[in-house]
């Protein structure tokens, strides 16, 4: 399984993998892309099974990143996972087509809990 | 110690038990992040105080605009507490080394999260919160130029290995300090 973590923040994009890993998902192919324009190029050129994407980025939001794919009829599973998360956010998310919505900070345990059923 | 009430932030106009909740879930939403993301606890250092830029060697800031103009908040920290919190942020080796660009986006996401948990809390309480981006601070002192220009408060939170930063907000405007901690 192909996961890509997209997120401005290098950081972030570490964090994501290291608690993907202790959430005992460490074994998928992880791609990483630093805002949501670099994410639709490479997901031109491969297709992946997972998005985990930031809410606020430069050149093309997270928001924008998922109704790009979801008007070109990609459906591909895909959460959130960002530092906001009021109910009017979390509404968008679901509007737009997002799967879940993981507000930081996350323990491990909170990211198998969003993953589940998504992830094997 | 001080106590601090301000006319916008999170706070109602005058409110002051209003804005001492505020400011502790500023510092609740610090102690949140660093615990849950990091792995460091964390734990407030005496009362709220006007900030001390001689422990500012390093931070971050992040606008939080709100209906009545807003605030900034800012972690700083001597370099050594900043290096630490970056390597724990990483998962580096304690005699790592830890670079500038590395302790800003360590430092800018912990701002970062900090700010999204308080705005959470704003929410909570039917106020709406507008984040900006973080902005790395360096330089000693770095927190210097608030403290003159604008009103700020601070509380100082401290942790395991000498770990030691201050949780500054600071208003554009309405602050005042009073004689009681919040």
């Amino acid at each position: 399984m192909k996961i890509m973590i997209v997120d401005d923040s290098r950081a972030m994009r570490r964090i994501v993998q290291r608690t993907l890993r202790r959430a005992g998902f460490g074994g998928h192919d992880i791609v990483e892309a630093e805002n949501g324009s670099m994410a639709l190029d490479l997901i031109k050129e491969e297709s992946v099974d997972l998005i985990l994407s930031d809410w606020h980025m430069p050149e093309l939001s997270g928001l924008e990143l998922l109704n790009a794919l979801r008007e070109g009829g990609n459906d591909v599973k895909f959460g959130f996972v960002t530092s906001e998360s009021t109910a009017d956010m979390r509404a968008r998310a679901v509007n737009a087509g997002a799967d879940f919505l993981l507000a930081k900070p996350f323990t491990p345990d909170d990211m198998a809990d969003v993953l589940e059923g998504f992830v094997e | 110690m001080n106590e601090t009430t301000t006319e916008n932030a999170c706070a109602g106009p005058d409110s002051e038990s209003k804005t001492a909740r505020m400011f502790r879930n500023a510092v609740d939403a610090v102690i949140e992040a660093c615990d849950v993301q990091m792995g460091v606890t964390l734990e407030p250092e005496g009362n709220v105080r006007p900030p001390d830029p001689t422990r500012s060697a390093y931070g971050s800031s992040i606008a939080l605009t709100d209906v009545d103009g807003g605030s900034n908040m800012v972690l700083v920290g001597d370099a050594d507490s900043c290096a630490r919190l970056t390597r724990a942020m990483f998962d580096m080796e304690d005699d790592e080394e830890v670079g500038e660009e590395d302790m800003a986006d360590a430092l800018g996401e912990l701002v970062n999260i900090t700010a999204g948990g308080f705005k959470a809390k704003c929410a909570e309480a039917g106020k709406k919160l507008q984040l900006g981006l973080p902005l790395f601070l360096e330089g000693g002192g770095c927190i210097e130029f608030f403290v003159n220009g604008v009103s700020g408060a601070a509380q100082p939170l401290v942790g395991p290995d000498g770990i030691r930063i201050q949780m500054v907000l600071i208003w554009k405007g309405g602050i005042r300090h009073a004689s009681k901690a919040p």
